[in-house]
């Protein structure tokens, strides 16, 4: 259940790192926005209207977040122009993670949310009972929306005309300019698109545990490390990836001291870099990043 | 209106006032820039300083707490144990390039971190307390000038020539007979040791630390010392580390806003200097005529 949010965020990384070569570290953060849109809407229905459908809090989740991703591409990306160094955008992405987290304690308040109780309390009555298991509307929901979204990202990206773009853009801009692919156009979307994505994983991520201003960092890492391990570019290995880290973690609290926990993540990282800077399903794309 | 101008006018009268632990501060920040500056010579962009300044600032503390060591023979130590955890780290490890090395090195800092929050020895989370407060003008700037002689003289040397080759082509580097490998690890392990003193200098300054000392923020700041300043020169991390450790006390009066003013500034400067504020062309007399008399006054090479 945790491994489709995570999933969700991780695609997006590997969108963006894919198509633009770009490490977008405050795409973690992006997610968090996308988890307080979603917060606050239900908030506000609840007091003019009622309990509104989960579908429509994630797909106007899905919007905000977007318009803020391409928001982050205007501001902090396109401006650089195409002579930056690598690590110009590393810079100014961590920028705008600062200034996001910093927007949303004003905005929101720096301590702890949740989805309102009387919302779960209403979604009650769709809960499955299977036996002596109690499946609830929630987490049916959680794992509904996140295999439509990959599912649907994986036909966007391999069927549609702006798919076949985007992977033009990832295997050669230079080329794919050529052709006639605008690839500002592109990377807008591109943006876009995987902004949509960690909005909903935002969501998704609130409904089953909390919203803080603070849970983009971890949020990002989380996904950094699943892109690494499923092989950056290669969407289908960063949702099997998502999978098997969901269940490493879930499996590591109740074996591996606490503690150690974050150091544990961070050692498979470095492994995976050192061994396999593949990843585990291969990567789709060159990954020498350096110049 | 006349206390933002007061404001304003405070932030430049106030570098005269600076007093003794402002500019330990600072200098130890410069020190850190360097620090990274180093592996930045061949090229490499190592943003695990802090887990060396961690590394360094625990193991002077340890001797001079615990074992009675005297200070500069702690920090020579610190120096030591971090650069050679530089050189291991760096065998395996630089065999990445660009984005995915940052990404390793960053990696390799918040384990270290990870270490200390669970290290019993040096007091796991509570942190160490009552370290004796050694460090004062004259080791922090002493190390510094030797440090800046040291950069200065390496740029004309054998060695910085074969670093500065590494750093435009491996390629073409190595088929001059540089080893490229070894050019890397000695820059990586220099910058290691020099975080390592920084630490050791750091914590005899604090007179505590704890493991959160050297996070995630510490690494970011570090690096926006030498990227800001400008990542090409030896005074372009200097620059860098001043004006940031001076701005982020002297604009206390912005207060809330602190964060916002900060991201756009960064950002401001990566998209009209991408090679930070200083760079080659800072001390080109002949750029200068360029921008002065608008005409352009290449010589023929």
């Amino acid at each position: 259940m945790l491994g489709g949010g995570y999933a969700l965020v991780a695609i997006g990384y590997t969108l963006i790192f894919g198509v633009l070569n770009l490490l977008h570290l405050a795409h973690g953060e992006v997610a968090m926005i996308g988890s307080y849109v979603g917060l606050t809407l239900v908030l506000v229905a609840m007091s003019q209207v009622g309990v509104l459908p989960l579908w429509v809090v994630l797909i106007v989740a899905m919007v905000g977040a977007g318009v803020v991703g391409i928001v982050v591409e205007l501001v902090a990306f396109r401006p650089l122009g195409r002579r930056q160094l690598h690590i110009t955008p590393l810079i100014t992405t961590i920028a705008v993670a600062f200034v996001l987290q910093e927007a949303a304690v004003k905005l929101f308040g720096s301590e702890q949310r949740s989805f309102p109780v009387a919302m779960f309390d209403a979604l009650k009555k769709y809960d499955l009972q299977l036996g002596a298991f109690r499946i609830t509307y929630v987490q049916m929901f959680i794992i509904a929306a996140s295999i439509v979204l990959m599912v649907g990202l994986y036909f966007f990206v391999e069927k549609t005309a702006m798919g076949r773009a985007m992977r033009a853009c990832a295997e050669n801009t230079q080329t794919a300019r050529l052709l006639g692919v605008n690839v500002h156009w592109i990377t807008i979307w591109t943006f876009g698109i995987a902004s949509a994505l960690a909005g909903a994983a935002g969501v998704l991520i609130g409904l089953a545990y909390n919203i803080t201003p603070l849970m983009g960092g971890n949020l990002g890492l989380k996904g950094l490390t699943i892109m690494l391990f499923g092989g950056s570019g290669n969407i289908v290995g960063a949702m099997v990836a998502a999978l098997i880290l969901g269940m490493i973690e879930t499996m590591s609290v109740a074996y591996l001291v606490p503690a150690w926990k974050d150091g544990f993540a961070f050692g498979i990282l470095i492994l995976i870099l050192l061994y396999k800077p593949t990843g585990l399903f291969g990567s789709r794309l060159q990954i020498e990043a350096g110049r | 209106m006349q206390s933002v101008i007061g404001s304003l006018v405070s932030v430049f009268t106030g570098v005269f006032a600076l007093g003794e632990a402002d500019l330990i501060t600072i200098g130890i920040n410069m020190i850190m820039g360097l620090s990274m500056f180093l592996p930045m010579t061949v090229g490499q962009l190592s943003f695990g300083q802090a887990g060396f300044m961690s590394i360094g600032a625990h193991i002077a503390v340890v001797l001079t707490l615990y074992a009675g060591v005297s200070f500069p023979i702690a920090l020579l130590a610190a120096g030591l144990g971090s650069g050679g955890v530089g050189f291991l780290v760096g065998v395996p490890v630089l065999r990445l390039r660009g984005l995915l090395l940052a990404l390793v090195t960053f990696a390799f800092a918040q384990v270290v971190e990870v270490f200390f929050l669970n290290f019993k020895p040096t007091g796991a989370a509570e942190g160490i307390r009552g370290i004796f407060p050694y460090t004062n003008l004259w080791y922090v700037f002493g190390f510094l000038v030797l440090l800046v002689a040291f950069l200065a003289r390496l740029r004309r040397s054998r060695m910085g020539r074969a670093f500065e080759a590494v750093k435009l082509d491996e390629t073409a580097a190595e088929a001059m007979g540089i080893n490229v490998t070894r050019a890397k690890l000695t820059a990586f392990s220099a910058g290691a040791f020099v975080a390592g003193v920084g630490g050791g200098l750091y914590a005899h300054h604090a007179v505590f630390i704890q493991y959160d000392n050297f996070d995630f923020k510490r690494g970011v700041d570090i690096a926006m010392y030498m990227v800001l300043g400008g990542m090409d020169v030896l005074y372009g991390p200097l620059l860098g580390a001043f004006v940031i450790t001076y701005l982020s006390t002297a604009l206390q009066f912005l207060a809330n806003w602190r964060w916002e003013v900060w991201g756009s500034i960064v950002i401001l400067v990566m998209i009209f200097r991408p090679q930070g504020i200083l760079g080659r062309d800072t001390l080109d007399i002949r750029r200068w005529r360029e921008v002065v008399t608008g005409t352009p006054q290449r010589s023929v090479p």
